[in-house]
């Protein structure tokens, strides 16, 4: 067989290295590029964009210049501050503790703890949803059991329960419990398009050339799949941000001491708080609110963006 | 069709019992002893001691979990610790304040997507249907109970126009009178709930509407000259009702889960509200049975959603 | 000995249904099918859609799960899995597939398409896969410039190629080709099958050729099974199946090639329509109560047929008094 091959290759070295460099000159656009054009063709998702970029980056690095433990303790002399003055430029809450500093480490918490709990929760519900979709028969029907009951237990309460239970948590424990709960979403998603992509014949074919089945469940069907991937992780992250703060205005999500978005809303379960101290609480609202819209919204231009590079992917 | 109901149903029994377990398991990790905050602190630990053996607390877990089984086929769910009263009255009284407000806005959530939906697929690109897809997309994506904070702020406080809380004035007499505080007090967490909740019926609904509008059996009734108000009446609209209709067991999930939100913002006593409260005092009998309680509605409420569509769509009837 | 060899296999699917979703029936995709391909040579799998051929040539690949039944190859039943990789059996026998573009992952550049059986069973420096994707590529008449673009850069037919580049890849012996060229143009459709031919000459691989198109078979196999509803109804060598036909599926099969010559049309339709006569009034002597298949009977040493003995006999005696 080998001298059938040796009288074709009439192909030199240079040649080679020549038209690699050609090939990769005029391939196909790539996922991240399309999604690239599709931001600087509309302004609004680029400044959403932006606000959301440098929002991540500002309370990153602003919380690090706080010294957390100072700022929370109790300062007499400016119980409920007014806001707009130039020890409290958003004024202070009934510990006399400023509600911008507050602000800047609770956002850093609880962003920190929404894209925690993205990552785990998507990369456990993409794996689940890959794997059930992949192989049909009893591991689907099991993992689908399973699913099954996840989606009935009553989610918040289980939470609430399970912190209660943990003795000493913080943070990162908190993050892993909501992940518990919080990958069906996902899963689900994956798992219907893992099951419509595993019938194609690529898969088939993939199989006919010996790949594994793990190599063709992440290397095969996963890249197929990653621009629902990108949307689902976006949109996701948007929803997290209400999980931990939600938990932690009930008083069960972060410890007191340690701020967090939620807990800042919750200033505005005492009736004096709410409208005479509106700027202990409503400045941490509007900005779960700003957030989320804009998380979505990115989102939404992404999953846009997604169906344009599956649309250049297919037809042609 | 009777078969795949009772199959469905027989799927739910280990499911049931499983989550029983769970519950069970849970409320023993939970810290504390039960006798917290029942007992003088300054009692005799031995005495302490004597009422965890009579109440049977040393024995093993599946034993303890068995008399809590028996117990609650006995319609006996135990006391509560912090109310000093049986959990099943505790219960009886709350679970009929949160079904009230769950099936407002439920019913609220309707009226509003369903007109909403056909408007917004009937003018499939127009700005009605732009406006409403901002308008769902906006809802969807902001947490709940920020919106309940914020609407309680400005409906409750700022301009006062809804009672900020409870789920009677105390001054109610009659039962007009009842009704209408009853009524009154559940307006505004249901109008939020409905307002912000409506983005699965439209979202469905819409595309539903435009699917169908495209259809030979739509082209056809219109090449007829059916006038198109009646098209959407009765070809398009009823097509989609039994789907739309199941939604509603699917959301019991989300209405509950918002329940421990909405009841806690408006000081709303149902059982979301008891829960948090019993969460504090560590009142694990009241917790378990709430937990279990919740679980089973959303199974409920899953199985209602399955049938419906079952009956709608024979190709996804269980295997 | 055969270079394989397919005994009695059988593919059912279950249908569940009752109370307790027993399997309580089954779809018999595939249901009692022998044959063997012998080496170099191209077989034929001849059935309208749906009689089960691509069931039976994903099986033979080991995409199918088998219900009973033995493929053999070098001794071993390759039915099961351990087999398989005993053998390393998909280096030896690969396929190509009828949609040229969902078989070809859209994320893959050609390159890493091609050499994908190559990485998975040959060791190979960077630089010799390279060189041999070139070299694949060269074979089925593409340029190097391909190496780096995705599939959907390509037209059809030199989308089929790269499944062709990509079957050939480790050299195989046998190659199912499940309808390669039923989604092409027919001016492509050729194109294609002479690469298939001018491969197998050069490398000396064996075809199992599934397609519905006799017109096509015709042109590319010497070996040639009629499959109907998941059972050989005849099998028999090039001439026995277009010059003496005896079932009466074969003869349908043939009556609906498509004549190209005008004048004969006339002709041609009115012994199109004496075929389907015959199929009405004669239904239940090719085939038993149940409308299924008789087991083959040997007419000759190459040419088995699908009918009870004393059927089977006189038809041959017919056929070749009609031949004479």
């Amino acid at each position: 067989m080998a001298e059938n091959f040796e009288q074709h290759s009439d192909i030199s070295a240079a040649d080679l290295a020549r038209l690699t460099q050609e090939a990769q000159a005029e391939a196909t656009p790539s996922t991240a590029k399309i999604i690239w054009s599709e931001f600087k063709a509309d302004k609004p998702a680029m400044a959403a964009l932006i606000i959301i970029v440098s929002f991540i980056l500002f309370v990153m690095i602003g919380a690090l210049f706080i010294n957390t433990p100072k700022m929370m303790e109790t300062n007499i002399m400016g119980y409920f501050n007014q806001p707009f003055t130039a020890d409290y430029w958003l004024g202070a809450d009934s510990a006399g503790r400023s509600v911008a500093k507050q602000l800047i480490v609770g956002s850093r918490n609880s962003i920190g703890i929404a894209i925690g709990l993205t990552v785990i929760s998507s990369t456990f519900g993409i794996c689940w949803g890959l794997i059930s979709g992949y192989f049909n028969g009893y591991i689907d029907w099991g993992m689908q059991r399973i699913y099954d009951f996840m989606m009935m237990l009553p989610m918040t309460m289980m939470i609430i329960v399970l912190v209660t239970i943990i003795p000493h948590y913080n943070s990162v424990t908190l993050t892993f419990i909501f992940s518990i709960f919080y990958w069906e979403g996902t899963s689900r998603l994956i798992r219907s398009r893992t099951l419509a992509e595993s019938e194609k014949d690529y898969v088939a074919a993939s199989k006919a050339s010996g790949t594994s089945h793990w190599k063709i469940i992440f290397r095969e069907i996963m890249p197929n799949i990653s621009s629902l991937i990108i949307v689902d992780c976006t949109l996701s992250f948007a929803e997290n941000i209400g999980v931990e703060t939600g938990l932690s205005y009930l008083g069960f999500g972060l410890p007191s001491q340690t701020p967090s978005l939620g807990t800042m809303i919750a200033n505005a379960n005492d009736p004096n708080n709410i409208t005479q101290y509106w700027w202990t609480w409503l400045p941490a609202a509007l900005e779960i609110i700003v957030l989320c819209l804009s998380i979505s919204y990115v989102g939404q231009v992404l999953r846009r963006a997604a169906d344009a590079s599956q649309r250049q992917g297919s037809i042609n | 069709m009777w078969k795949t109901i009772l199959r469905r149903f027989l799927i739910m029994i280990p499911e049931v019992i499983i989550l029983s377990i769970l519950v069970f398991l849970l409320a023993k990790a939970m810290p504390g002893d039960p006798f917290t905050g029942s007992i003088n602190p300054k009692a005799d630990p031995a005495q302490i001691h004597h009422l965890m053996k009579i109440n049977g607390l040393y024995d093993p877990w599946y034993q303890q979990y068995w008399n809590w089984v028996v117990h609650l086929f006995h319609g006996n769910l135990g006391n509560s610790y912090q109310y000093q009263e049986p959990v099943t009255r505790l219960i009886g009284g709350r679970a009929a304040n949160t079904l009230w407000l769950a099936l407002f806005t439920m019913i609220l959530t309707y009226v509003f997507a369903l007109p909403m939906g056909v408007y917004a697929g009937r003018h499939e690109g127009k700005l009605p249907d732009t406006v409403i897809r901002v308008y769902t997309y906006v809802t969807y994506c902001i947490p709940f109970f920020v919106i309940l904070v914020i609407g309680i702020w400005i409906f409750g406080y700022v301009l006062g126009w809804f009672p900020t809380t409870g789920s009677i004035s105390s001054d109610a007499t009659g039962w007009l009178h009842t009704l209408g505080s009853r009524f009154y007090h559940i307006l505004l967490p249901g109008l939020l709930g409905a307002l912000f909740g409506t983005v699965n019926i439209v979202q469905y609904l819409r595309s539903e509407v435009i699917d169908s509008k495209h259809s030979d059996y739509v082209r056809t009734a219109r090449s007829k000259g059916v006038p198109s108000k009646d098209i959407y009446r009765h070809h398009i609209f009823r097509n989609s009702l039994l789907p739309i209709a199941a939604f509603a067991g699917y959301s019991i999930t989300g209405l509950l889960n918002g329940s421990i939100f909405t009841e806690t913002v408006f000081s709303y006593p149902g059982m979301g509200l008891l829960f948090v409260n019993s969460i504090s005092y560590r009142d694990y009998t009241v917790i378990t049975a709430l937990v279990l309680i919740y679980g089973i509605l959303n199974l409920i409420g899953t199985l209602l959603s399955d049938i419906i569509l079952s009956i709608v769509d024979p190709r996804i009837r269980i295997q | 000995m055969s270079l394989i060899e397919i005994k009695d296999l059988k593919v059912h699917y279950p249908i569940r249904s009752g109370f307790w979703n027993r399997v309580t029936d089954s779809v018999r995709a595939v249901d009692g099918v022998s044959f063997d391909i012998e080496a170099g040579e191209t077989y034929g799998l001849v059935g309208e859609s749906g009689s089960g051929k691509s069931t039976t040539g994903k099986s033979v690949v080991g995409l199918e799960k088998v219900t009973s039944g033995s493929i053999m190859y070098k001794g071993l039943d390759i039915t099961k899995a351990e087999n398989r990789r005993k053998l390393d059996y998909n280096h030896d026998v690969q396929m190509i597939f009828q949609d040229s573009l969902s078989s070809l992952n859209p994320r893959k550049r050609i390159e890493d398409i091609i050499a994908e059986p190559l990485r998975n069973f040959e060791n190979l420096s960077k630089d010799d896969e390279k060189l041999r994707v070139l070299q694949l590529l060269n074979i089925v008449g593409l340029d190097a410039d391909a190496l780096y673009k995705y599939p959907h850069q390509f037209s059809g037919g030199q989308r089929q190629r790269i499944g062709v580049a990509r079957a050939v890849a480790t050299n195989p012996k046998l190659i199912i080709a499940d309808e390669p060229v039923s989604a092409l143009d027919l001016s492509v459709q050729a194109q294609v099958l002479n690469f298939m031919k001018k491969i197998q000459r050069e490398f000396g691989i064996s075809y199992l050729f599934i397609s519905h198109d006799l017109g096509v078979v015709r042109h590319m196999c010497n070996n040639i099974a009629i499959m109907n509803r998941g059972r050989l109804v005849e099998i028999g060598t090039r001439d026995d199946i277009y010059n003496h036909p005896l079932h009466i599926y074969t003869k349908r099969l043939l009556a609906a090639i498509p004549e190209t010559n005008v004048n004969s049309r006339e002709a041609h339709r009115a012994s199109r329509l004496a075929v389907e006569e015959v199929y009405r009034e004669q239904q239940s002597k090719y085939y038993d109560e149940q409308g299924e298949a008789y087991p083959l009977v040997q007419v000759t040493p190459t040419h088995a047929v699908a009918l009870p003995q004393n059927v089977a006999q006189q038809l041959a005696r017919q056929e070749g008094e009609v031949q004479a």
